[in-house]
């Protein structure tokens, strides 16, 4: 086995110090106020959530969604995009993910719209 | 007032004395009256700076051990303008478990150090954490961690702050906030790319609480001790006397901001 792999998951006495614990959370919570977007007029900040320009684009595909969602279909009650901001900062691979069902979500849009 | 420093890890071989030795004497040459207080009884800084133990009338040990025994009393010039320091000798292991018997005995040092006239005071501890050791976290105001890239120098550093934590007192939330301690990585050797991901990574948290200097591993560093003498006079011009200048300024840093003071950049031409 790689000796890498061998070191993977070994935790230190310093790692279960309870003031390790809180560096490492301030350290969090520190990263998460940097990635604050300088224009929130979008995305009204969110308490413990995940903030920063992707989560403020993310928000404002939902709302548009939303709102051609209300358009044609009068009448239902869809959740609040707010509601749907995720709680923590996106990775790569998800953002690929929530694109790809976008672009799913958008066909479909397209399609209803052609009917209608 | 003096700015007391321990330079403490109850591991040994982390660089203790070699951090003592050269901060010490940078703070010197860069024109700060410092003393350091060898309170490690193998005598490692005091032989570190020439001092032989044969010429070594009075030590820490009678400091600990006698009632109201003055530091002056026993504090020796070095041959750096301006650092002295308060030897130890074998004997300071024996008075070691005598001081267990006195009042107070956590505070024997820190009544010693009162009123002394230095800007700055650098204990180096034994490699325990004992009743000496116990005695420095008392004395001091400020902590330096020499500390290995080895696994089980972060066990020991663990162990650490839980005792810096019990001496001083202090709530969790304290310790994190206030500018009580640094860690400062030592030896490092680039080569160990595995070991050194690892260590670095265990140590994320405590990122603000590092120093930014590295002391990186260098033979210049063991061949000034054989010599007796500070790296910025034994060879100023290796990668240790660049390391720990770069310390020096950096403690200095520290310092000015505890105490208020403009930031002023480092007078390279005052080390030789």
């Amino acid at each position: 086995m790689a000796k890498k792999k061998q070191l993977a998951g070994k935790s230190t006495k310093l790692a279960k110090l309870p003031l390790t614990q809180a560096l490492a959370r301030r350290a969090e919570e520190q990263l998460r106020e940097r990635a604050l977007p300088a224009d929130t007029s979008i995305s009204p900040p969110h308490e413990g959530r995940a903030h920063g320009p992707l989560a403020a684009a993310y928000l404002y595909l939902l709302q548009e969604l939303t709102a051609l969602h209300r358009q044609l279909t009068p009448g239902s009650n869809p959740p609040s995009p707010h509601h749907s901001l995720p709680y923590h900062l996106l990775g790569a691979p998800e953002i690929k993910r929530a694109l790809t069902l976008a672009r799913q979500g958008l066909h479909e849009l397209q399609h209803l719209l052609s009917q209608a | 007032m003096s700015f007391i420093t321990a330079v403490l890890n109850q591991k040994g071989g982390t660089g203790k004395t070699t951090t003592t030795v050269n901060l010490g004497a940078a703070l010197a040459y860069q024109g700060y009256r410092t003393l350091l207080v060898d309170l490690d009884p193998q005598g490692h800084t005091t032989i570190g700076l020439g001092i032989e133990p044969e010429a070594i009338r009075e030590s820490m040990c009678e400091v600990m051990t006698v009632p109201k025994k003055r530091i002056q009393d026993v504090a020796m010039d070095t041959y750096i303008p301006g650092l002295d320091v308060a030897p130890a000798t074998i004997h300071l292991a024996r008075a070691a478990e005598q001081v267990y018997t006195r009042v107070f005995r956590e505070a024997i040092l820190a009544q010693a150090l009162r009123g002394l006239d230095y800007d700055f005071i650098l204990i180096d501890c034994p490699p325990s954490l004992g009743v000496l050791t116990t005695n420095s976290l008392y004395a001091c105001g400020f902590i330096i961690i020499p500390c290995q890239i080895s696994r089980y120098s972060l066990d020991g550093l663990a162990d650490l702050l839980t005792t810096i934590d019990s001496v001083k007192n202090l709530g969790l939330e304290e310790l994190f906030q206030e500018n009580i301690f640094r860690i400062l990585l030592t030896m490092f050797d680039k080569r160990n790319r595995v070991t050194n991901e690892y260590i670095l990574e265990q140590l994320k948290p405590y990122q603000d609480k590092t120093f930014r200097t590295i002391i990186m591993k260098n033979e210049a560093l063991n061949q000034a001790q054989i010599a007796q003498k500070a790296i910025f006079d034994f060879d100023p011009r290796s990668s240790g006397a660049q390391d720990y200048l770069h310390l020096t300024s950096e403690f200095l840093e520290i310092w000015r901001k505890r105490n208020n003071l403009p930031a002023s950049p480092p007078s390279l031409q005052s080390c030789r």
